[in-house]
């Protein structure tokens, strides 16, 4: 079968826009790609308290997309807004529900969604990889412990 | 792949079963379709902005343009019409996808994504009517879009009132692109307000006034969102706006895109410039950008190729991300999708999670 020059070229394309290509260096930023210094560096373990949980889980992973001015349902996860819109906050999709109930994790609609079976929506992080049961464990007791900021 | 080919019988029941399984997926949109076939949105979707419910004559291109077989006997001749004012339409989506992140176990999940039923009730032939988009499963109903849409009998005019979702740049089955994610619009995030569109043989527009996806609970605001599209023979071009106003801060969007094609190859380019004020530190710039190509190797056969870049932050170096994704999507039937894929995420160094590899087998039942 004779292929076509310009299917070879437009291969080519694609060929070159894969090359030369692979993610930043990292070369002075922290592990979740900013500047090193401007917030909680997620190196070292996960442990249950609401800096780390930000620093590992909802600056990394969340707020890629719940921050700014289109956060979906107005849920911004950034170090700056992610406690006041989290703890004793009713849930949009399910208002009955508060989003971080200080000392009950099982009706705390974050963990809802991080294990899948809220009542409504997708599970988070929207399109995985989800959440291990040893990260959420760190934010299930985080929840039992009064949830402090 | 003769034997596959060859077992129509099979593969119709399967596509029979998955169309009764519950009817999923996250909206229906291949935009590489219409660049391939020169076709506008609303040639082929009662939504003129595309995605979601077909009309008669995207369901006869689906049943006769994209599979690779014809269709099974006992489903022939499926319009989607219940008579003359009511079209009915729904997805089913099962996947089950691993993920390999450094050091980790890999994960592994198998689970049918999500159910949606479409339904567009005619009140007033090509004049006035109600258009539902509704999940069904596998969880509680939810509502993704509902409006009325009052339109000439051309459509050259259009407006919706309700909850729909917002036009900015390609309309992709993959909300997890770099280009949506950045954007904050995708099929994952309606809205609610109005849409006055137009449609002319070489253009496209849509004008959007609603409340913004963001501006929830102790956020006020509103957002304008614009599009205009370009076609031509030799493919399209557009270019997208989103202006929010928000209590939490603005945000202005941009996007260009265009597709064109090369023989077999359909191609999709999409970049995308986000700034916003809404972040602790204050305004933050950001960018994405999409390219994809769509070979069509046979009838049914499509093999997908994407590349993305994403800058999170403008203002600091050495952060950028790039996925790869390479996606064969297999249609023996009209209602029936088998989709096979590998992305790889490519990030800084120290973040594993943004260095993963996903796998993926995706099962669409639609109709």
């Amino acid at each position: 079968m004779r292929v076509p020059l310009r299917v070879i070229a437009a291969w080519c394309f694609v060929a070159v826009s894969f090359s030369g290509c692979g993610g930043g260096s990292g070369a002075g930023l922290d592990g979740n790609g900013r500047p090193l210094g401007e917030g909680d560096d997620p190196n070292g373990p996960l442990t249950a308290s609401f800096s780390s949980i930000q620093a590992h889980i909802f600056t990394p992973i969340c707020s890629v997309c719940h921050a700014g001015a289109s956060a979906p349902q107005g849920l911004r996860l950034d170090a700056t807004n992610s406690y006041s819109l989290l703890v004793n906050v009713p849930s949009r999709e399910e208002p009955g529900i508060k989003r971080v109930a200080p000392g009950d994790p099982d009706n705390s609609y974050l963990i809802q969604k991080l294990e899948g079976h809220a009542a409504a929506g997708n599970r988070m992080p929207y399109g995985g990889p989800y959440l291990d049961e040893a990260t959420i464990a760190q934010i299930r007791l985080w929840i039992t412990n009064g949830a402090a900021q | 792949m003769s034997r596959i080919l060859g077992a129509p019988r099979r593969l119709g029941a399967l596509a029979l079963l998955a169309a009764l399984l519950g009817l999923v997926g996250t909206a229906q949109a291949e935009p590489y379709l219409a660049v391939r076939t020169g076709l506008k949105c609303v040639a082929c979707h009662v939504n003129p902005s595309g995605g979601g419910l077909r009309n008669a004559v995207g369901n006869a291109f689906a049943q006769s343009v994209i599979p690779a077989n014809d269709m099974p006997a006992a489903l022939s001749g499926w319009n989607g019409a219940l008579g003359s004012h009511l079209r009915i339409g729904g997805d089913v989506r099962w996947a089950s996808t691993d993920t390999a992140v450094d050091g980790q176990a890999t994960s592994k999940v198998n689970a049918t994504e999500q159910a949606r039923l479409y339904a567009d009730l005619q009140i007033l032939a090509d004049k006035l009517g109600v258009y539902v988009d509704e999940t069904v499963g596998p969880k509680v109903p939810q509502r993704e879009e509902a409006y009325v849409r009052a339109s000439l009998p051309d459509m050259s005019w259009y407006a919706k009132f309700g909850q729909f979702y917002l036009p900015f740049g390609w309309r992709l089955q993959d909300n997890t692109a770099f280009v949506r994610q950045v954007s904050g619009i995708s099929m994952t995030v309606p809205d609610k307000g109005i849409e006055i569109g137009m449609e002319r043989p070489d253009w496209s527009a849509q004008l959007d006034y609603t409340n913004g996806p963001g501006n929830v609970g102790g956020f006020t605001g509103h957002q304008l969102t614009g599009q205009l599209i370009w076609l031509q023979s030799w493919g399209r071009l557009g270019a997208s706006t989103a202006q929010v106003t928000s209590t939490g801060g603005a945000r202005q969007a941009y996007g260009l895109f265009g597709g064109t094609t090369t023989g077999p190859l359909a191609w999709l380019a999409e970049i995308d410039y986000v700034g916003d004020d809404g972040y602790p530190e204050g305004r933050r710039r950001f960018m994405a950008t999409l390219l994809e190509a769509n070979w069509l190797i046979w009838k049914g056969h499509n093999l997908k190729l994407t590349s993305e870049y994403y800058d999170p932050d403008l203002r600091v170096a050495n952060d950028q991300q790039d996925r790869y994704s390479l996606i064969y999507e297999y249609t023996p039937f009209a209602f029936l999708q088998v989709r096979a894929g590998l992305r790889i995420y490519k990030g800084i160094p120290q973040n594993k999670f943004d260095n993963r590899q996903l796998s993926f087998i995706e099962l669409h039942g639609l109709f």
